[in-house]
């Protein structure tokens, strides 16, 4: 190419390079939420299981009424999960050498790093700056990739809804806290204990700690959902173990999303290097077929060459010999002419 | 294909089948239904001796003592059978007096139990595994566990000793306490009595052994167990425990635990008598005048603690609740700043730390947690600091007032000993032990709380009737009578956060009905302090009436 | 004309046809349930188990099976092994129609199918594997349509646009890996999002290699199985060199699955090791875990190497049945046997009937295309007619001596 047009090049791509953002290592990077995010603060050790927060969840979101009444508490002998229906339940554990019951709330925990969210593949849900972490039914396909990914447990899927099934999780009220209707989410509202706290996360872990140091001995010493696959915006003070609780203790710190950026950081490098690799296969094994076939061809000439060599070599000693006979039979005739020709004149002679 | 090949596929399947087989699967040996008896006894002990050395080939032999006394004892054998003497005592070892090499006592053991195990078969008696069942012996999953419940003596069986005519006293006085309490000279090497110093085995004799100081485990069984066989080689009935069970069996101890209480019922005073120690009825508590003044201008200031050194022997079991490293005063280790004989713990920390059941504070509110307490004071936060008048439950009088005319805190301390104990009577005579409280009939007898009242009614609350359930709670208990003297002391339980007053401040000043929204840490909102407030209380106390979901028994459910 | 109707209408209901009209009843009928009434009626899914028999047969299977078009296609023209030309088409027709199942598959499963291109032309989630997964698997249908057409081409006779196609033969297999690698490897990525749910033995942060590896063997397995099964029912639209080659592909596709099944053995045993996995192959799960790793990826491999040596084509072919179903084991494995391993075996998943049948019936869907596709357009056999016009991409113009060129131009181009 001209000169020119490189050096203009060059200097297109150095104006393009400075304009660009300073550039930071992926690797390092931790999401500690957005700074004025809310949470929720649920204590196990204040719950006494009476449900009304899945009677003020029902009635704020204008669900569908269950088929059993929020104050029939025969429901807590099935450990139940969330479902289309409801978007929190309450399970009991009754354990052994504890004094009584301990109740357990569970719904969406709206993760600083959803693996739902990132899992979607439409973007069908948004971790919002307020903390919620919501899903937009206006491109969800329903292929429940985020129902499998979710570690919780937590998306349901209208499974008898034939034509526009929805995902329904628990929304940490958004719509009707953005738009003012309520102030904290209808389960908060609702409980009659302050098992449930809605706040700002950061205020919330700072309750929590106080909480441990104003009764030592109650609490177990960790808040679930502080760092559990990356954190969560509800958080759980338990004064039994977690898993005794149903909750599983063995999810992690790492962020869902790390769990599969490796994976799709290598689809680029594959598309860029397998065309060079590839092609590098393909052009070797076309030399390699060129150079056979020349070899071949080369083989054969020489073949034939000594063929013809050969042939000719053979043709000649042939030629000769014939020649040579030839001339013997030439001779021999002659000889014999002769003989013949002088045998008669002896005949006359007598 | 090739014959030959498929041969080799399949050994080589069967390789890694075998393979997997072996070090995957164990073997698992047939198992003996378990006799109910069987599944947890005292007298199980795991020899495991040579795990000191090396890494043990086999697992540890599982061995029951008691079986084997009972079997020597029917063949009129005694301990010398297994057990050396050396100087007169008995070694506590198999058949040694001291561990030796490896090889060494793997033979000991072997040869002398297998061969006695093998004498008795020959004799025709019952014997234990003879040569060659290694496993029986060292048997990995034994069906039986060791059930060995922790064993010692109680107030009532210290008396039962002191008080036995079968331990006679020493010479020179009327007590047997030498008989078993004794010091070490560590020159002389030689225990000897030391009067007036008596105090629990445990203040030498720890869990292992040490520089040649026995362990608690060989010094008690040295001292009671031959005590007892003594007296039972002497034909004596009521001689004591000598087998494991005896005093490690859950059987053994239930049964002890009764025959104390018919002990005591048969008392004159239907209690145990006051240790005799020669310790003080009441201890001026305050801080060692070694410690100094103090800086410059500066002085220490404590005020004195008055403590009732006599009741509290009776709150206790044993002196080592308190006392818990030696009989001596407590500022000897736990100085002002702290000493590496008091593990660095300071003076301070020593009276008041709440983890500590060997501190006063500690043991009080250790007993907070009981039923009758615990509906209050499990939900009185412990990060804040309490209240002056608290204090002022034990440190009585300040320091100025405590002398006529008065005197500093330093010149307190600085007090001779019998003048100590002299003010402290003075101060504990001069409390005031009645437990205070307004009079029911000027408290409401019911109150409407009608806070919040929009699905239910309000609550009618039986006012009059919780208190006195508290005060019925608190009754007989000392510790509670003297702490709640005060009037409206016991009120605080749940007219918190502000003086004590005989009407005091209404929930709603305080816990807002509006926005749950967290604020302050631990303030709730109004319609969670009320329901807490009573749920909490319930709960606490194992109260299993009116249940937290049972909404209608506090308030009614307004009809629509 | 009766008599002639009579017969006519007898040759239709053949058992295969009466088989296949049965599975197309069933199948109508359930369709019409599920877009009536919805997945809950028509399949066992559940909010603890959302992905069920269609993801795990119809997506993940049917995805590695169809695998055989690329390995074919990049055996032929990239690496340059001429000898396997005649069975390129076969491949890419099977993989063609594999992925279009797919998306059929997809049409049912997902709960509103109609919003299926929306991740591409309204708002995509690109950090999500599945939307690399849909990406790719739309890119490379698109390709291996393409692929597909030169066939089609030859049959209504569009010579130019066959020409053209045919001209970029290497550009679209070399676009094929690509993708391909892509998507099979994203399908195990999947499963990276959940090693709580997935059980230890089968999670590893290897599941991209693991299915792209195992989607190597699949492929090279179904083209030897299909092309097993086409001889012996379409062994009349066959010509010569397809014939011809027919062994040799078998022979050789076998070598290269059984180095690829090892190499699938060692780097799952590696999967294992670099965790520290080991204690859990003790449990029932290990068991299961052995059964598939020794069984249907060992074996197979051993077995397929023995066929090589000993030139035994039954054996090769029976292996290629064994792999298949290995793939399908471990596809089956890791969706649904060890996702949710952890749940009680009340809330675990099995298909429920109708599951079932659609998938049969989308499998019969796919070989009656085939048969129909694969008995009217050249796929079996070269058309003469185009033999000699356009050489493949690459291919000198020379002719050498020693080629079959002069066999193949036989009057009758089909035929045996």
């Amino acid at each position: 190419m001209l000169r020119r047009t490189f050096l203009g090049l060059l200097g297109a791509a150095g104006v393009g390079a400075a304009l660009g953002k300073p550039a930071r290592a992926a690797g390092q990077q931790h999401f500690t939420g957005y700074p004025e995010s809310c949470g929720v603060l649920f204590d196990a050790t204040r719950c006494i299981g009476c449900r009304s927060c899945e009677a003020g969840c029902n009635k704020v979101n204008e669900l569908p009424p269950p088929p059993e009444p929020f104050n029939d508490l025969s429901v807590f002998k099935m450990k139940r999960r969330t479902h289309s229906w409801t978007y929190t339940v309450v399970n009991r554990y009754d354990l052994p050498g504890a004094p009584g019951p301990v109740f357990k709330k569970w719904q969406c925990n709206h993760c600083l790093e959803p693996a739902c969210a990132d899992s979607c593949f439409v973007r069908a849900y948004t971790k919002t700056s307020q903390g919620a972490v919501i899903w937009d039914g206006t491109v969800c396909v329903g292929c429940r990739y985020c129902m499998i990914a979710c570690p919780f447990d937590i998306p349901t899927f209208e499974f008898n809804e034939p034509l526009t099934p929805r995902i329904m999780k628990c929304t940490l009220c958004y719509p009707l806290i953005t738009s003012g209707k309520l102030t904290v989410p209808g389960c908060v509202g609702a409980c009659p204990v302050e098992a449930l706290v809605y706040g700002k996360r950061r205020d919330l872990l700072q309750i929590a700690h106080e909480r441990f140091h104003a009764f030592p001995g109650r609490y177990l010493n960790h808040i679930y959902g502080e760092r559990e696959m990356g954190g969560t915006n509800w958080l759980y003070l338990s004064g039994v173990p977690f898993r005794a609780l149903g909750m599983r203790e063995d999810l992690g710190v790492v962020p869902a999303p790390e769990l599969t950026s490796g994976a799709l950081a290598a689809v680029p490098l594959v598309a860029v290097t397998w065309p060079v690799l590839l092609t590098g296969i393909y052009a070797i094994s076309r030399r390699k077929d060129k150079i056979a076939r020349q070899e071949t061809a080369q083989a054969v000439a020489r073949a034939v060459a000594q063929t013809q060599a050969e042939a000719e070599g053979k043709l000649k000693s042939a030629m000769t010999k014939a020649e040579v006979e030839k001339k013997a039979a030439i001779e021999r005739e002659v000889k014999k002419a002769l003989e013949e020709a002088a045998k008669p004149q002896t005949r006359e002679g007598e | 294909m090739v014959k030959g090949r498929r041969l080799l596929s399949w050994a080589g399947i069967l390789l890694l089948g075998g393979a997997a087989s072996f070090y995957g699967i164990q073997a698992q040996g047939e198992k003996e239904p378990l006799k109910a008896a069987e599944t947890g006894r005292p007298d199980l002990i795991k020899i495991d001796t040579l795990a000191a050395y090396q890494k043990l080939e086999l697992p540890p032999v599982t061995f029951l003592h008691d079986k084997h006394t009972e079997a020597l004892r029917k063949d009129k054998k005694d301990c010398t059978t297994c057990h050396l003497v050396e100087d007169g005592k008995l070694s506590l070892a198999f058949k040694r007096r001291k561990n030796t090499q490896a090889a060494a006592l793997k033979e000991i053991y072997h040869a002398n139990c297998i061969g006695c195990h093998t004498e008795r078969a020959a004799a025709g008696k019952k014997a234990g595994p003879p040569e060659g069942l290694c496993r029986a012996c060292h048997n990995a999953q034994p069906q039986i566990a060791a059930a060995r419940l922790d064993a010692g003596l109680n107030q009532v069986s210290h008396f039962r000793h002191t008080n036995a005519k079968l331990i006679p006293a020493d010479q020179k006085g009327k007590d047997n306490c030498s008989r078993c309490h004794h010091e070490y000279d560590p020159k002389a090497k030689k225990t000897f009595y030391a009067q007036g110093k008596e105090g629990t085995c445990r203040y030498c004799h720890l869990a292992k052994e040490k520089q040649g100081v026995k362990s608690l485990k060989q010094a008690a069984h040295l001292q009671c167990v031959l005590c007892h066989l003594d007296l039972d080689k002497r034909g004596v009935k009521d001689n004591g425990p000598y087998d494991c069970a005896g005093c490690h069996g859950a059987a053994a101890q239930a049964r002890d635990a009764r025959k104390n209480q018919e002990w005591v019922a048969a008392l004159p005073n239907k209690e145990v008598p006051r240790l005799k120690r020669g310790q003080p009825d009441a201890v001026l508590i305050t801080h060692d005048p070694q410690w100094g003044e103090g800086s410059p201008g500066k002085p220490f200031l404590m005020d004195p603690v008055a403590f009732d050194h006599r009741a509290h022997e009776k709150y206790n079991d044993n002196c080592r609740v308190c006392h818990h490293a030696s009989m001596e005063a407590c500022e000897k280790c736990h100085t002002l700043m702290g000493a590496k004989d008091g593990g660095l713990i300071n003076f301070e920390q020593a009276m008041h730390s709440l983890s500590s059941r060997a501190s006063c504070q500690g043991c009080h509110t250790g007993q907070q947690a009981a039923a009758n307490c615990a509906g209050c004071h499990n939900y009185i936060s412990k990060s804040s600091r309490p209240e002056d008048a608290s204090c002022r439950q034990c440190h009585l009088l300040s320091a100025e007032t405590a002398i006529p005319g008065g005197a500093s805190s330093s010149q307190i301390c600085a007090l001779k000993p019998p003048q100590k104990t002299a003010l402290a009577e003075t101060l504990l005579k001069a409390r005031n032990l009645n437990p205070g409280t307004y009079a029911l009939e000027d408290l409401p007898e019911t109150v409407e709380i009608k806070y919040l009242a929009n699905r239910f009614q309000p609550s009618q609350f039986t006012h009059r009737k919780q208190i006195a359930a508290l005060l019925k709670g608190i009754k007989g208990n000392t510790l509670a009578e003297y702490f709640h003297r005060d009037p409206g002391t016991i009120c605080q339980g749940c007219h918190h956060y502000s003086p004590p007053a005989k009407e005091p401040p209404r929930c709603s000043n305080c816990h807002s009905g509006e926005s749950l929204q967290a604020r302050e840490s631990n303030r709730p909102a109004l319609l969670a302090a009320l329901h807490r407030q009573c749920l909490n209380c319930h709960a606490d106390m194992r109260l299993k009436k009116p249940a937290a979901t049972a909404c209608s028994e506090c308030h009614q459910e307004k009809k629509k | 004309m009766a008599a002639e109707n009579s017969a006519v209408r007898k040759s239709l209901f053949t058992p295969f046809n009466v088989v296949v009209g049965v599975i197309f009843l069933v199948g109508a009928a359930i369709t019409f349930l599920r877009f009536a009434k919805g997945l809950g009626a028509v399949t066992n899914l559940s909010d603890n188990n959302p992905w069920g028999l269609w993801i795990a047969f119809d997506l993940l299977c049917g995805v590695a099976l169809a695998a055989g078009g690329y390995t074919t296609s990049a055996a032929c023209y990239v690496f340059g092994l001429k000898r396997y030309h005649s069975a390129v088409r076969p491949a890419i027709l099977t993989a063609f129609l594999g992925y279009s199942l797919v998306v059929v598959a997809l049409l049912y499963d997902v709960g509103r199918p109609w919003r299926l291109p929306y991740p591409f032309f309204v708002q995509s989630g690109t950090t999500s594997v599945l939307f690399e997964v849909g990406l790719c698997v739309m890119l490379y249908l698109n390709t291996l349509f393409v692929e597909w057409l030169p066939a089609c081409f030859e049959w209504l006779g569009f010579q130019k646009p066959r020409d053209f196609i045919v001209k970029i033969t290497l550009a679209l297999t070399i676009l094929g890996v690509i993708l391909s690698t892509m998507h099979q490897s994203s399908l195990g990525a999947l499963y990276l999002i959940v090693p709580s749910k997935v059980h230890p033995l089968w999670y590893s942060m290897y599941l991209p290699f693991f299915f792209f590896v195992s989607s190597i063997a699949a492929g090279l397995s179904m083209v030897i199985f299909e092309g097993t099964l086409s001889h012996h029912y379409l062994h009349g639209r066959m010509d010569a060199t397809y014939i011809r080659e027919h062994d040799d592909v078998i022979l050789g596709f076998a070598k290269g699955a059984a180095m690829v099944l090892a190499l699938y053995f060692m780097i799952k045993a590696v999967g294992i090791a670099i965790d520290n996995k080991w204690s859990y192959l003790l449990t029932g799960y290990g068991a299961w875990f052995l059964v598939e790793l020794l069984g249907f990826v060992a074996l197979p491999a051993l077995l397929y190497a023995i066929a090589v040596r000993e030139q035994n084509l039954k054996l090769a072919k029976w292996t290629s049945v064994l792999t298949v179903l290995g793939i399908i084991l471990n596809r089956f494995n890791t969706s649904l046997v060890a996702f949710n391993w952890q749940l009680p075996p009340a809330d675990r998943y099995f298909p429920s009937w109708m599951e079932i049948a659609i998938s049969v019936y989308l499998i019969t869907l796919g070989l009656l295309v085939f048969r129909f596709i694969a008995t009217r357009m050249p796929i079996f056999y070269e058309d003469p007619r185009y033999r000699q016009h356009v050489p493949h991409e690459g291919e000198e113009e020379e002719r050498p001596e020693f080629t079959e060129h002069k066999l193949r131009q036989h009057p009758q181009g089909f035929g045996h």
